[in-house]
This record gives C-alpha cells, structure tokens and sequence, in this order.
C-alpha cells in the first residue's frame, strides 16, 4: 500500500506541469480508460448481456417485486405500499407472470417458463386487450416496499424511456441499465487498486479482474434488484473513504464521501454499514492529517448534516407517498423478535463457523453456517437459489478460499511493518468488513429468534457490498509472493473466475431454456 | 538453456500469463464444457404445468371420467407426454387404461395407456401438431378403478392452466411435461435453445444476434481477459524499464 503525503494542490501542479512538456495526443491518450480496464469491461459487459439472456425474466431474487416497486414509482410518481393495497403486482406484471409461467417456475427445477412460439403469438393478444391502467396499479403490498427509493427512482428513468415497449422487452432492457452499476463497481475496484498499490497496473488488473468475474456478482448485474446499485455504492463508499485518509480531509472530500455515503443508505437498508465506515475514516483522517478541532468540527457537521437531510428527504418523501416505515428485510430484524440474548448470539456466531462445543447450547435454526454463506451462495448461486455448480465445484473452491486465506494473512504477518505505516487504510478496509459481518451475523440471529429458526435470512449475496476487499485481499496477498510467481498464479484465479463465469451462464441457460 | 540460444526468446512474463489464462480455460472447457454439451438426454419440449415444489396434490379421475387442463402448449417437439400417478398400496390393483387427448384448432390426438402399471410415471406417445398451438390436454379414465393423477395447488407453483375434472373446475393442475422421442445433445439444441430465449425477449434480441453473442462470450471472455492481463504486465515492465 502506498502511503501518500503530498497535498492535493501540490500533487495536481506536479501533474499539470508534467503533462504540459507532452504533446496534446498523448495527453489526450493519458486521458483515456486504461487498456486493462477496458478490457475488463468489456469482459463483464459481455458477460451481463449472456446472463440476461440466459436468465428469464424475473427468475432472478426477488425481481419481480423490485420490478413492480420500479414500475410503480415510474408511473405513478407514489412508492408501493408494504403493508397495504389491494395487488402488488400491477396487472401488467401479474398477466405476463401468469401467461409465461413465470411465478410457477420459480425456484422449482421441473418447471421451464412458457416458450413456444404459440406461447408468444397469444401473449401479444392478451397484452394489446389489457386495460388502460394496468401498468400503474401495483400499489401493494410490496414484499420489498420498504426498502429506500433510490435504485427504483434511478431505474425509472431507463422505464420511462423505455415505457412504450412491452414488458419482456423493457424487462431485458433495464437489465442492461442495472449492468451499468456492475460495470462501475469493476472500475470502483481498479481506482481503490490504484489508491492503495500505486501504479501497479498488474495488482489493479487482478484486484478489478477478480471482481468482474465473479460469478454471483455477474448474476446480479442481470436482474431487476437494488442489490446492484448498493454494492457499486458501497464500493464508491469505500473509495471516497479511503481517499480521506490518503488525500486529506479536504471539505470537498468529505462532502463527497458524506453524499456517496447517503446515496448507498438510500438504496438499501445494508447500505446502512458504510455510515460506521465514514465515521471511522473521518476519525482516522482528522488523527492523520490534524486539521485542528474547528476544521474537525466543521467537516464533521458538515458529513453528519448530508446523511441526516438525505434520512429526513426520505422520511418526508415516504410519508408523503402512505408507505408505512423506512427500512425492510434485514434492517426489520434489527429490533424484532424475541429479546436479545449475548451469549447465544455469541454461541450462534461462534457455530456458524466451527463446530459446536459440548458445552455450547445448539445453535438455532437449520444447519447454516460459513460454508452456505462465504462459499456456495458468495461464489454462485442463481436463480432463485435452485441453479447451482456440482459439489464438487464449491469443495474446491471451499478449500482454495481457505488457502487464500492462509496465504493473505502470511502475508500480512510478513508486511505488518508496511501495513501499520498505511493504518488509516487499514482500519477503513477492516471497518467495511468487520461492520458489514457483525450487521449480517446479527441481523441473521434476530431472524432465526422472530421466525422461530426457520430461516437464517443471509445469503453470500449480501457479501457482495465487500467485494472490493475480496479483489484487493487477493491483489494483495498475489502482490507479496515475487512477482513472477504472483501474476502468474493470479493469471490462474482469473481463469479460474472465468471458468466459472461460463459454466453459471451455461448451467443457468440449461435450466430455462433446455 | 534456451534463452541463451540465439534467436530463441524466453516468453515473456505477460505472454506467459496470457497463455496461462487460455491454456487453463481451454482445459477446463475439454474436461467439463464438452461432455456437458455432449451428453445425450431426452429433451424437454414444452412443460405447461410444472411439478409442485413441497405437496404433491392428487386428483382422483373416476371410472370414464375425464381431467382436463386448458391453455396447454404442444409443439412440434411434443412427442411424448409424461404424468405421474398414485395408486393405492393394494397388491391386486393396478392402473386402469389411461388415455390422453390432445386437441386445438385444427389439431387432435389420442394416445392410451394399457392398465395393469403400477403406479408412478406414465409416458403417453404423442402424434405432435406440426405447428406450436394453445390447445387442451384431456386425461380420461378407460377402466373400471380410480387413478390418481399427481399435480399442484400450491398457489406458488399453479401455472395459467385451468383444471376441469368431470365438469368441475377445480384448484390445482395436473403435472404435465412434453418431451422429444430421442436422446439428444444440448450442442445440437443449441439454435431451439436459444429460440427459446429469444421468445423469452419478446423476440427483442433475435436468434442469430444470441448466436454472435454466444460466441463472443465463450471465445471473447477468456481472450480479453488474458489480454488485460498482458497489457497490465507489460505496461508494468514499460514503467520500470523508463
């Protein structure tokens, strides 16, 4: 990890005084994305558009109720209810569901969606002799009509443009749109790279090619979900978190980060875990860069004033549409349910990762543990949870996972003196994974209490959010081996991650569509 | 030592890597890839009414009654039919002969079942229509004993199917899929595959455009991803070197 010292406007004259010896053309090429990354974008475009094809429409997670909170929000201007209303799905929705058999094939391995030519001609038959109105009458209940607007208000502008097509048709499209936020997060990935390794352009190849090839991220950026636009924001997040601590505090920065900070929790109650990151890169930056206890204050108020208008603006805008509450699914769980117990949510967390001592009490809930969450449902799970890899393909990945894991803190141990001068990146890094874990762990156990252990509610999806620090703790740990032996076993995690990638795509067609 | 010779250069670094990433993709693609291409199997060709996920539902058809299920698919590829029935646990019973009837506009056929099975999955051989129509599949009961026929009333996986039995609409369908007579690759389905997601699209994205962007996917992902890789080597070697 580089350490940097110099201030931004003495870094910036340096950079334009360097770039004014160069010819305009070059300078113009300096400009441009570079050629890896773009590449690698194009690897992950490429990929998005297969799995969208691969995937009918709404068979993704949840898809058809994030479409339904999209379509209604992009006709009607109201978020959907949760609780209340007559249909949630607007009759839109609920006809192409039912025609193509959509809702029945969900989850269920037997089933196929209605394919046939036949299928299609009559569909257009009942489409033309829908109602008017049968677009914008969605108003709930919303299984997801809690979650904050800001995906559903950033994907009704690809709706509206889109709005005189119909529904298979839009569906594929805003797919694409939700492809963008994937892309983003791959050249997320590759500037945190570059702020913390340097100009390594191989280190930043492998951090930002790790992540475009991860197969569940690649799965989610083919559907309709506030998931994709959480995960790039919290990757932004982490970007202008970590640019605090190695760029200075300066207002500018600590309104970016403040307002990147508020986007990710307006997306999704998960996206609530980067308000512990801010703060704590804030802290680490003021101890850093000592800008003195008014300039501290002044910024402080000024990143705390940001989120707190943009909760209000949402508060105000939720109760001026009738929804119900702020905040769904997994942020729910933060106060329900039976009381809290310390020492079985200690024992619970404990068993989801080892196995249980006797003396521990059982833990409670089904047999869910690290292996269903950091590996099956983390490196690939789709559809609805019934599209998977053989056994033997998340075994191999549970003990290559285990490997790296060794070999990062080998060579953590073996850097320590080079990670303790970089500290403000390294408790930023660590404030993302230790708040995002310990939300999930808890979020999970207050489930299992309220639902009486039938369901855990965490999937590896959800670890998605910290994907950067996946790249980046593999650019890492490849970066400590010498350098021929690291990019050379690294070139074999990208194949590995392409591998993966085509086999999802393959198996994911197959289920559907053979 | 080869790098020593003249005229012979050691790869380089990026080259090497690059190569790596193919090499390992294009082994992975002969281990895996091509016998799940390659195998044979009866193909799918319609499913209208798919199975339940948790309670198998019964629907009993009486001696010369008759279930049937409207809005049903039948292809071209609709060579076989298959159910799945219950019989009691009774040593001596034994299924009663089943027929299905399939008709649409322009369109029927029967085909019958001998009695005497045991209970279980029962494949009916069908007379397909030579064009995709919406048509009714009619299961009538040829024998003198009730059969049970397996299907759903979880609203979770009812599909568009209404369900009639002896005149009486009832909740639920009866689990119906339609498959090809002969075993057949997934490559050589490849092109009815892709129809099928096409229609899926509402025919947005053709055919042939899913076949270029198959192939770019299989033969491009792995290409520039190792060309990434290479660039990225060499650029580094081109920083260190000036």
């Amino acid at each position: 990890m580089t350490s940097e010292t110099t201030t931004p406007t003495v870094r910036n004259r340096a950079w334009a005084r360097g770039l004014a010896g160069i010819p305009r053309r070059s300078r113009r090429r300096m400009r441009k994305v570079p050629a890896p990354l773009a590449l690698l974008l194009t690897v992950g475009a490429l990929l998005s558009v297969a799995w969208n094809l691969s995937l009918p429409a709404f068979q993704g997670p949840d898809e058809s109720w994030h479409l339904a909170y999209t379509q209604y929000l992009a006709e009607t201007g109201h978020l959907p209810s949760a609780q209340g209303g007559p249909t949630g799905y607007s009759s839109e929705v609920f006809q192409t569901l039912t025609w193509f058999n959509l809702l029945a094939i969900t989850g269920d391995l037997g089933g196929r969606p209605a394919w046939s030519s036949a299928d299609l001609a009559r569909w257009h038959e009942i489409e033309r002799a829908l109602p008017r109105g049968s677009r914008a009458n969605g108003s709930g209940p919303n299984a997801v009509g809690t979650n904050p607007p800001l995906y559903y208000a950033v994907m009704a502008i690809p709706y509206r443009l889109f709005i005189w097509l119909p529904l298979l048709k839009r569906v594929f499209l805003l797919r694409l749109f939700n492809a963008l936020f994937y892309l983003a997060t791959i050249a997320l990935v590759w500037l945190i790279a570059g702020e913390l390794f340097g100009p390594e352009r191989w280190k930043q190849t492998l951090a930002a090619g790790v992540v475009a090839l991860e197969p569940q991220l690649v799965f989610m950026s083919a559907v309709i979900n506030a998931d994709s636009l959480l995960i790039a924001l919290t990757t932004a997040s982490l970007l202008t978190a970590l640019r605090l601590v190695t760029r200075g505090p300066t207002l500018a920065r600590v309104l970016t980060a403040s307002v990147v900070c508020a986007a990710t929790a307006l997306t999704h109650g998960r996206g609530l875990v980067t308000v512990p990151v801010l703060v704590t890169a804030l802290v680490a930056a003021f101890i850093k860069y000592r800008p003195g206890l008014r300039e501290a204050l002044k910024r402080s108020a000024a990143a705390a004033g940001t989120l707190l208008f943009a909760f209000l603006a949402y508060l105000l805008f939720g109760r001026a549409s009738g929804s119900g509450s702020v905040y769904a699914g997994q942020v729910t769980q933060l106060n329900s349910g039976r009381a809290f117990n310390l020492r079985q949510f200690l024992s619970s967390v404990y068993q989801f990762y080892f196995p249980k001592l006797p003396t521990l009490q059982p833990r409670l809930g089904p047999e869910y543990g690290y292996r269903q969450v950091f590996i099956d449902t983390f490196y690939g799970t789709f559809g609805s949870l019934e599209v998977v890899y053989k056994a033997r393909v998340y075994d191999v990945l549970q003990v290559l996972s285990a490997l790296g894991l060794v070999g990062f803190y080998t060579a953590a141990v073996a850097r320590w003196r080079r990670l303790w001068r970089s500290w403000p990146e390294v408790i930023v890094l660590l404030s993302l994974l230790v708040t995002n874990v310990a939300f999930l762990h808890y979020v999970s156990y207050r489930s299992l209490l309220s639902n009486g252990g039938s369901d855990p509610l965490i999937v590896g999806r959800y670890l998605l959010p910290m994907v950067a620090l996946f790249g980046l703790a593999i650019a890492f740990t490849m970066g400590s081996l010498p350098r021929r032996v690291g990019v050379l076993v690294g070139a074999a995690i990208l194949a590995g991650g392409v591998f993966l990638c085509l086999a999802g795509i393959g198996i994911t067609m197959a289920r559907f569509y053979a | 030592m080869p790098s020593n010779r003249p005229g012979i250069r050691r790869p380089g670094l990026a080259a090497l890597a690059a190569g790596l990433i193919l090499a390992l993709v294009l082994a992975g693609a002969l281990i895996w890839f091509r016998p799940f291409l390659n195998r044979e199997q009866l193909p799918v060709a319609d499913v209208p009414t798919p199975p339940a996920l948790n309670g198998i539902a019964k629907f009993a058809v009486a001696p010369g009654g008759q279930a049937c299920m409207n809005s049903i698919a039948i292809t071209p590829n609709s060579e076989l039919a298959q159910i799945q029935t219950q019989l009691p646990p009774a040593k001596v019973y034994s299924g009663p002969p089943l027929e299905l009837v399939l008709s649409g506009t322009g369109y029927t056929a029967r085909s019958l079942v001998p009695g005497g099975y045991p209970g279980g999955t029962l494949t009916f051989a069908v007379s397909p229509p030579k064009n995709a129509l919406i048509g009714t599949a009619c299961f009538v009961n040829r024998g003198s004993s009730t059969v049970w026929l397996e299907g759903s009333t979880e609203p979770r996986t009812v599909a568009r199917s209404g369900t009639v039995i002896d005149g009486e609409s009832v909740v639920g369908d009866i689990t119906l899929t339609f498959y090809e007579d002969h075993p057949r690759s997934l490559l050589s389905r490849l092109g009815e595959v892709f129809g099928h997601a096409s229609n899926l699209t509402d025919r947005l994205v053709p055919v042939w455009l899913i076949w270029i962007i198959a192939v770019l996917t299989a033969f491009g992902v792995p290409v520039l991803t190792a060309s990434a890789l290479y660039r990225a080597v060499r650029e580094d070697e081109a920083a260190s070197a000036g």
